[in-house]
């Protein structure tokens, strides 16, 4: 019959061990604290390194702006709505009758127009003062017969009430005088800007 | 023990194996990124009685979102150009937003010139001052030509002696041009954290450094040579005694990588050199006129606090660099207790963190061949040549003047803990 010994590590090696294992879970969750901490009390990091060179995030906009941004987002469920109900979107002066905003503006405000190419809605508003920003609302609807859109639903993909999901883009042009009035296909090249309340989700990029 | 015939016998055979090793997972591969200079915006602010003159420099690329009316040969339309400068002039002079405190300044006088070869535009603005001046800010934003983002240089005249230099490259940002202490210490915190993410070299040699067991007080060493070499070129170049040109900091960017590839080399030949505090000094010097380069080009931010602003920028560049290499020295620790295999892995990542410090190096080398000051070729064999004579000579007082030999050390816990 034979006996094996087996040997423990003793509490010298255990315990070692065990500080070495304390010690890294220390300066994990301690790095991360202070990173953490360090990116709170600062501008909330370089977001713009997540971004396009055509893109920016609202809260990097002089408040006017920002002002604005929220309102389009703001009065785009009543726009949806009409387009639910008479199944076309409704032309700015329709929503600017109700006092939607942003198209229900003062004199300092937008002058908004209806573009329309296929199943893409344009609504530009060009700026009383040519030197203040010209802003764009994009509205694409799906092809026919196009697969519905993975997507989950956030600030750039709605569901209207029959079930179609739709792309929202807002664009905003720093020189609103310098704008031409007309459909715009392809707003990054012709200097706009897209807007964003938060990065994009980088998984369902826009097809613009 | 150090220095036996089977000791030197195992090196000699080690050492070509893992050069060759190094040179074919890398030469196969090495490719360098181009890079050419790129235009910027130049703001220039100078507040002189009750006015503040703020001329903004814009080349044209930077205006291609305007619109700018052209005529078919691509020339500016003469009659039509003017107004639609004057358009851009009053956006630009609306989005700097600059302000006293909270309160915006009133609107100012606009004036624009286009350069003869239109190739620039020169924005003049002047704003009327309140007598009490106190806390001017402005915000400052990129701009965008040739579908890439060109950074706004913001130049603050403070008196004829005095200018504060701010680069805006990233997202907009509201720049007081007399901050506070706070303010100043959480900017430079964060640009040190920001450093410790964004830098590979420092991570690499990290690697290098924990992929061999060292016992603590070899790694203490280390970590303090490298921090002391960091922190002496950091408050040189911030007290003005070193200024390093962009070709310069390509020079020594590489020869920082090269200090990694030496030290991976040495993880594999001789992994308990006496001369590891020396090569991790070498590195604090060489990667710290980097890390200073980014100090310095955010200079303009510590205001009249610049003592501030070096000591939080340190702080926090040494604190992350010490959290590193203890994080990855403890972590290497413990899979090293797995055994042979697990020790032989974590060695194996030394090739790894060699590997692409050779890919830095190659990349500044194709910097430098790009600005025309060296080709590659030549830059990859003067560092070649002059760290072999560097390790010549080493070897040499080494011969003439042996370290102390050890009889007997006690091994630490971790198995293969070699000692010197």
């Amino acid at each position: 019959m034979t006996r094996q010994e087996v040997r423990s590590p003793g509490r010298t090696g255990s315990g070692r061990e065990r500080a070495s294992i304390l010690l890294l879970a220390v300066l994990i969750v301690g790095g991360i604290g202070l990173y953490l901490a360090l990116r709170a009390s600062g501008n909330g990091g370089d977001t713009q390194k997540d971004l396009l060179p055509y893109q920016i995030l609202a809260r990097t906009l002089p408040d006017a702006e920002q002002q604005t941004f929220l309102a389009i987002r703001r009065g785009l469920p009543a726009a949806e709505a009409v387009r639910a109900e008479q199944s076309q979107w409704p032309e700015p002066g329709a929503l600017a009758t109700r006092g939607i905003s942003p198209f229900a503006g003062d004199g300092h405000s937008l002058r908004w127009q209806r573009f329309q190419q296929g199943k893409t809605v344009d609504y530009l508003g060009v700026p009383a003062d040519p030197a203040s920003p010209a802003w764009l609302l994009i509205l694409q609807e799906p092809e026919p017969n196009m697969p519905p859109d993975p997507a989950p639903l956030d600030d750039e993909h709605h569901r209207l009430p029959d079930g179609t999901t739709m792309h929202v883009y807002v664009w905003m042009h720093q020189y609103g005088g310098r704008v031409t009035p007309g459909f715009i296909g392809q707003p990054q090249s012709q200097g706009w800007t897209q807007v964003f309340r938060v990065p994009p989700n980088p998984l369902f990029l826009p097809k613009l | 023990m150090r220095g036996s015939i089977g000791n030197r016998l195992r090196h000699s055979a080690r050492r070509p194996a893992f050069v060759a090793l190094l040179l074919l997972v890398g030469c196969g591969v090495l490719a360098a990124h181009k890079v050419a200079p790129d235009p910027t915006v130049e703001v220039f602010l100078q507040p002189t009685g009750d006015h503040l003159a703020v001329k903004v420099w814009l080349p044209i690329v930077a205006l291609a979102d305007a619109n700018l009316p052209r005529t078919s040969d691509g020339r500016f339309k003469q009659d039509e150009i003017g107004p639609a400068l004057e358009i851009v002039a009053r956006g630009i002079a609306r989005d700097l937003e600059l302000q006293q405190g909270d309160v915006p300044l009133n609107t100012p006088t606009v004036a624009t010139t286009l350069s003869p070869d239109e190739s620039f535009v020169a924005i003049d603005l002047d704003y009327p001052l309140p007598a009490a001046r106190t806390e001017l800010s402005g915000r400052f934003h990129t701009f965008r030509g040739n579908g890439q983002i060109i950074a706004t240089q913001v130049h603050y005249i403070v008196d004829e002696r005095q200018t504060r230099t701010y680069v805006v490259d990233a997202q907009a940002e509201r720049i007081v041009f007399a901050p506070g202490v706070l303010q100043v210490l959480q900017h430079f915190a964060d640009l040190g954290s920001n450093v410790l993410f964004e830098s590979a070299d420092f991570l690499l040699l990290a690697i290098c450094l924990i992929a061999v067991a060292r016992d603590p007080r070899t790694m203490a060493i280390a970590t303090v040579a490298v921090l002391a070499g960091q922190a002496i070129v950091i408050v040189l170049a911030a007290g003005g005694f070193i200024v390093l040109t962009s070709t310069a900091l390509s020079v020594l960017a590489g020869l920082a990588a090269s200090t990694t590839v030496v030290l991976a080399i040495q993880d594999v030949t001789s992994p308990q050199s006496r001369w590891l505090p020396l090569l991790c000094f070498v590195f604090g010097i060489l990667s710290g006129a980097g890390i200073s380069a980014r100090l310095l080009h955010e200079w303009g931010f510590s205001g009249g606090h610049a003592l501030t602003g070096v000591l939080g920028f340190l702080a926090t560049v040494s604190i992350g660099d010490v959290w590193t290499l203890t994080l990855l020295w403890s972590a290497a620790g413990l899979i090293r207790r797995r055994g042979r295999v697990a020790e032989l892995a974590v060695l194996s990542t030394a090739i790894f963190a060699g590997h692409a410090a050779l890919h830095r190096v190659a990349d500044q080398g194709q910097m430098l061949a790009d600005a025309g000051t060296f080709t590659l070729d030549r830059f990859l064999f003067t560092v070649t040549m002059a760290w072999g004579a560097l390790i010549l000579v080493a070897g040499i007082i080494g011969t003439l003047w042996p370290a102390r030999s050890v009889e007997s050390q006690e091994l630490g816990s971790n198995p293969g803990n070699l000692q010197a």
